[in-house]
């Protein structure tokens, strides 16, 4: 009986360890898919891309003389 | 009779017995005692199999978050032209699949001198698993990581390149190489007679590489990169500079090159174009010089900014007669006209006043002689003749920028310093590495606040009245200088046809965000600093300023359309 558990054990330890080798693999994978997406959000939220994509569609650069801006800082009194 | 023929039997089978025994026992003596190291290390290698495993890279990030350098998976495929059946057939399939020449791939897959070798490293991974379907033997795989740039020729100078083994061969790559490497690990596969891995014992835990990130905003060197283009391209230009920075922080918000280059592409780039000049390369600054030799001469108390001298067109220095930029009669000009009109005779007036020794002691004070300390690999300190070298003309030459050779992030801190009320920051392009603390930043005071807000004052000038009003940006109060410095010609005198046209300055004048340099060398059509770079200025100051929501300090003022 003591030989039959201790074989069990060992084989369930051997299929955990087959399990943990795929799920490693699985990991790996899922970062490199992560590192290569975030790559891709990168490129895309790059500057040059979307000041092109917006020429493109008729955008202009706001004009600076007619930003207003707005004083939020407290001016005296409580 | 019977009896004893039993028990001849039982002997001869006991002796049988003894013999198998024995041979078994000598058999296993000879199997565990003499042969079980060798046999150990053929069992090990037969289903065991040791494996580095490779650290990631880290990546760069810009000040937003958004990735500059990152690692992204490839797969190397090699071979073994051993085991390769038939080259002639398998080369055109590999060279389709991978988009190669078939011809290189055939000499590769046919070289059966060797028993490996590379078919392409770090291929395209949905390329190398399509082919990996293709189940063909004598072909192996194993992934790696490979750099690539998104932002493609975003700081490309600045960032440098990692090479195919995955470290760092210039700029930043290679500066931060050892942070972003990591360390590889070590792991011992167990696997069944299938191939299954049955259990793994990682020798040496792989440490991944560090996250870095930069002090570059991605979209203020968008915005410089493309300008300094447009300007070099507008003036048939060698080449550019143009950096951005933050007077307080002396962080640097960017750091542009022209021309420039796909950072993906850069073992293709010629190496002239890799430099990052604006830290690595000299020029003589001419007129933008002449704030180190009024700040002397006003630190020192020998002048005010109101003190009038009267200055001729022409000045002798030893063997050599200096005039001003434009002809002109005798006029009487204070210290701050000297400087918004550019004046070399009153620069090398102001000078003589302050003697050479002295000069020399402002000019290392704003830090010129000697590398800034930039977190970047080889940082020129520029050319400074020391005193006892000068000639008896040298007093009529470095005062107003000749002589003398700086680099663009030199001239660009001493300007930060002015608007940061005096106090010069040490330029850096590293915010963080990993999860540690931003880095500490080197500053000292080089001059009072009252000489600052003095010498500001004068540069509104020269933006305002003098060589500088192309740089206006509306809204805003700016303050700046030109510079217009014919470039040293082989024979030991200057170049009437080569110069270098710089502009320099800061903006809002009232409560600086941003210091801007542009140098632009060997502009053909006009050489003005004024004419060439200011523009360039007003272009990079005007989109960050508004990016940065920085509020107008001169609300109604209207830039000027061309120069006086």
């Amino acid at each position: 009986m003591l030989l039959i558990g201790i074989v069990a054990l060992n084989v369930a330890v051997l299929r955990l360890n087959i399990r943990l080798d795929h799920m490693n693999n699985q990991s790996q994978q899922l970062q490199a898919e992560n590192a290569a997406l975030g790559a891709k959000l990168s490129a895309a939220v790059s500057s040059p891309r979307i000041q092109a994509l917006a020429k493109a569609r008729g955008f202009v650069p706001a004009d600076p003389t007619t930003i207003g801006y707005v004083d939020i800082a407290p001016r005296g009194g409580r | 009779m019977s009896g004893r023929l039993a028990n001849r039997r039982i002997r001869l089978l006991l002796a049988l017995f003894a013999i198998v025994f024995g041979a078994t026992l000598l058999r296993a003596i000879w199997l565990q005692g003499v042969r079980a190291q060798s046999l150990g290390e053929m069992a090990a290698s037969q289903h065991r199999t040791t494996v580095d495993l490779a650290a990631n890279r880290g990546t760069i990030y810009d000040r937003t978050g958004v990735q500059l350098a990152v690692g992204e998976q490839a797969i190397t495929i090699y071979a073994d032209p051993l085991q390769i059946r038939d080259a002639t057939k398998v080369a055109p399939v590999v060279a389709r699949v991978l988009r190669l020449a078939p011809k290189q791939v055939y000499e590769k897959l046919s070289d059966r001198a060797h028993g490996f070798v590379y078919v392409k490293r770090k291929a395209d991974a949905a390329r190398a698993q399509r082919l990996q379907r293709l189940h063909i033997p004598g072909l192996g795989f194993y992934p790696e990581e490979r750099r690539i740039y998104p932002q493609h020729a975003i700081a490309a100078q600045v960032l440098g390149y990692a090479g195919v083994d995955n470290h760092g061969l210039s700029g930043l790559e290679l500066a931060l190489d050892k942070p972003l490497a990591g360390r590889p690990g070590r792991e011992t596969l167990v696997r069944d007679p299938l191939g299954h891995v049955l259990d793994s014992i990682v020798s040496r835990p792989t440490r991944n590489g560090s996250d870095v990130s930069l002090t570059i905003d991605h979209n203020i060197q968008a915005t410089a990169d493309e300008v300094l283009r447009e300007t070099v391209q507008k003036w048939h230009a060698k080449d550019g500079t143009a950096i951005v920075l933050d007077p307080h922080t002396g962080a640097v918000l960017a750091m542009a090159v022209a021309p420039s280059y796909d950072a993906n592409s850069f073992p293709s780039v010629p190496r002239d174009l890799q430099r990052n000049r604006a830290v690595t390369d000299t020029y003589e600054p001419g007129s933008t010089f002449k704030l180190v030799t009024v700040a002397g001469a006003l630190s020192t108390g020998l002048v005010t900014p109101q003190e009038k001298f009267t200055l001729p067109y022409e000045i002798q220095v030893a063997d050599r007669r200096i005039h001003d930029a434009e002809p002109r009669g005798t006029e009487t000009m204070s210290v701050a006209q000297i400087l918004s009109k550019s004046s070399n005779v009153g620069a090398i007036t102001l000078a003589q006043l302050l003697d050479k020794n002295r000069l020399m002691s402002w000019i290392s004070r704003f830090g010129f002689g000697r590398p800034t300390g930039i977190d970047f690999p080889g940082e020129s300190q520029g050319i400074v003749l020391p005193a006892d070298k000068w000639s008896g003309s040298t007093i009529g030459n470095v005062p107003i920028g000749q002589g003398i050779a700086v680099t663009p992030m030199q001239m660009a801190s001493a300007y930060a310093a002015i608007a940061n009320g005096g106090m010069w920051t040490r330029p850096h392009l590293v915010e963080r590495v990993g999860d540690g603390p931003p880095r500490p930043v080197a500053r000292h005071r080089i001059v009072t606040r009252w000489i600052a807000r003095e010498l500001t004052s004068m540069l509104q000038n020269v933006v305002l009245d003098g060589t500088g009003t192309l740089a206006q940006v509306p809204g805003y109060h700016v303050a700046g200088k030109t510079g217009t410095a014919a470039k040293p010609d082989s024979h030991g005198g200057y170049s009437s046809s080569k110069y270098v046209a710089s502009f320099v300055g800061f903006a809002p004048a009232t409560r600086p965000r941003l210091v801007v340099l542009v140098t632009v060398d060997e502009p053909q059509g006009a050489i003005w600093g004024g004419v060439v770079a200011a523009p360039a200025f007003k272009a990079i100051a005007q989109q960050t300023l508004q990016y940065l929501s920085a509020p107008p300090d001169a609300p109604g003022q209207v830039a000027a359309t061309s120069a006086p």
